[in-house]
């Protein structure tokens, strides 16, 4: 009787746990502000383009190890925005590339990469403060385009 | 002839180019001296190269090379298979079959993962992609040291079809070639 | 070294499953059968001869590891040399950003002169012997820049299509068409020069 007592309670108790947990996951949903940058990157030292900045040395050190075949990295764009709770924002980095990132539980975004309009690929996972979520590919003439998904303080 | 018709030249040479431009390029070819040329010595070198790939020896001695092989084939066969930190923290929770255990275990685990530590290491994993263009492949490097995860949009058409083209000027250091 | 007679005699098919199944001794035998064109390719694309050895004798390791994942979808051989590109081609990458600073990657970087010459129309190699014309094609690979060369590889020696290559080389197919471009043109230059130099 004894155990048949514990048994039912620790029961109800393993029973419920997994809703409470997923109940405060849920409660972790909130806005986040983002910064995605476009990133050029090259063995050439000058870039073609008049608006390409060199990146900054630590931005430069840290790309240098997922891209040790690339010896230049210059900014193209800079996108800061906030993405509602629930909700979701799009980062035009430049005519041809667009970033709809959205908000979900966890917390966790959505990161949806749309090439000349069209959709390419999608991520979802958690970007933490200080980590960074990429994207690349080739671009003509050796060299490479890199997207970079941040995010920042609110 | 442009950068472009001369990749153009040489696919058609390799049996790569799709057959609606195979036909053109090949008219191309017959009509033009200089596409034909380019072509002929462009079919020159594969044929060249065609089993004739520098035959190299091995500079150790058989037994020697095979000792080696031996050790490392020992050597990662006795060390112990990394375990990632959640799993060894799971096997506390295998516990004997039943409905309740698996429960708990799903509970603990759940609990353990979303509540961890900033820092830690467990909800880097939890990542779903999808890939939605039929032109694309990828390929993920994932770096926890470096707080890093990258994909990788590898195009599987040709550089015309390129979904991310950032730039669609000619490069002003390819010059266009000159085939007299 | 102990070897076992028979084991001269039966093929790559019987030692693999033997293998498979645990049987070091008959991986020795496919070790010694298919060192040196392990090597080879390894060598062929780290122009390097520590590097190479290294790099084979990692493959083959690796191998051993993964011998129950190889179904027979291509021969031993060809599935050992996929395993040994993927590790160079590894390597290379780390290394890249070093070897930037060299003379022949600065050519490389500069377009090459190459791109603008006229089409070689007389067969550079005719008249040479095997040896002869392996051993300047080994002297020309040595000439190009580790993409050039590692498309060239690939491409020629290993008879993968551009998607392949692109895919392996984690680039798209257009650099893997210039690059492929690039490395002929210079290959065929490199030969016309040499044969000019033996005529005069």
């Amino acid at each position: 009787m004894i155990f048949t007592r514990f048994f039912s309670r620790r029961f109800r108790l393993l029973f419920l746990a997994p809703i409470l947990s997923l109940t405060a996951i849920g409660a972790h949903a909130e806005e986040i502000k983002l910064e995605a940058k476009l990133i050029w990157a090259s063995n050439e030292k000058n870039s073609p383009k008049k608006e390409h900045k060199p990146v900054d040395e630590a931005t430069a050190a840290k790309l240098s190890k997922p891209f040790p075949q690339w010896k230049y990295f210059f900014a193209e764009t800079n996108v800061v925005k906030t993405v509602p709770s629930r909700g979701s924002n799009r980062f035009v980095l430049s005519k041809e590339c667009t970033l709809e990132i959205a908000e979900l539980e966890g917390p966790r975004v959505e990161v949806k990469l749309i090439g000349n309009g069209k959709p390419v690929h999608k991520t979802i996972k958690e970007i933490k403060k200080g980590g960074w979520f990429v994207y690349t590919g080739d671009d003509k003439h050796e060299s490479a385009w890199i997207v970079i998904v941040t995010q920042l303080e609110k | 002839m442009d950068t472009e018709l001369m990749l153009k030249l040489q696919s058609w040479v390799d049996g790569e180019l799709p057959a609606s431009e195979a036909a053109r390029i090949a008219e191309l070819v017959r009509t033009d001296t200089a596409a034909a040329a380019l072509a002929a010595e462009l079919r020159m070198t594969r044929g060249f190269l065609a089993g004739n790939e520098p035959e190299v020896k091995l500079p150790e001695s058989r037994e020697f090379h095979w000792s080696k092989i031996q050790r490392a084939i020992e050597r990662a066969e006795a060390e112990p298979r990394e375990s990632l930190p959640w799993v060894a923290a799971l096997r506390r929770f295998l516990v004997p079959v039943s409905g309740l255990a698996l429960v708990a275990f799903l509970t603990v685990l759940s609990i353990g993962i979303f509540n961890r530590n900033p820092s830690g290491t467990g909800d880097e994993l939890l990542v779903e992609e999808e890939t939605l263009s039929r032109h694309v492949d990828t390929t993920t490097y994932n770096s926890q040291a470096n707080n890093m995860y990258v994909v990788y949009i590898i195009n599987k058409d040709v550089v015309d079809d390129d979904p991310m083209d950032l730039d669609s000027d000619l490069d002003e250091d390819m010059d266009d070639s000159v085939i007299q | 070294m102990a070897t076992h007679p028979e084991i001269p005699e039966v093929s790559d098919e019987k030692l693999v499953r033997r293998a498979q199944r645990g049987n070091m001794p008959a991986f020795e035998e496919l070790v010694g059968r298919h060192r040196d064109k392990i090597y080879a390719r390894a060598f062929s694309m780290m122009r390097n001869e520590d590097d190479a050895v290294d790099l084979s004798q990692e493959a083959w390791v690796k191998g051993w590891q993964r011998l129950k994942q190889f179904q027979g979808e291509s021969s031993f051989v060809t599935w050992m040399t996929r395993i040994v590109i993927n590790l160079c081609l590894d390597q290379l990458r780390k290394h890249k950003r070093q070897r930037a600073e060299s003379i022949e990657q600065l050519e490389d970087d500069l377009g090459g002169v190459e791109r603008q010459m006229p089409a070689v129309t007389v067969n550079p190699t005719e008249g040479l012997e095997r040896t002869e014309l392996r051993a300047r094609i080994d002297k020309a690979l040595g000439q190009l820049s580790y993409e050039h060369r590692t498309v060239l590889i690939l491409h020629e020696f290993e008879d993968l299509e551009y998607k392949e290559i692109a895919k392996r080389m984690q680039c798209s197919i257009g650099t893997v068409m210039s690059r492929l471009f690039y490395a002929r043109r210079k290959m065929a230059n490199l030969m016309m020069s040499w044969k000019r130099e033996q005529q005069s």
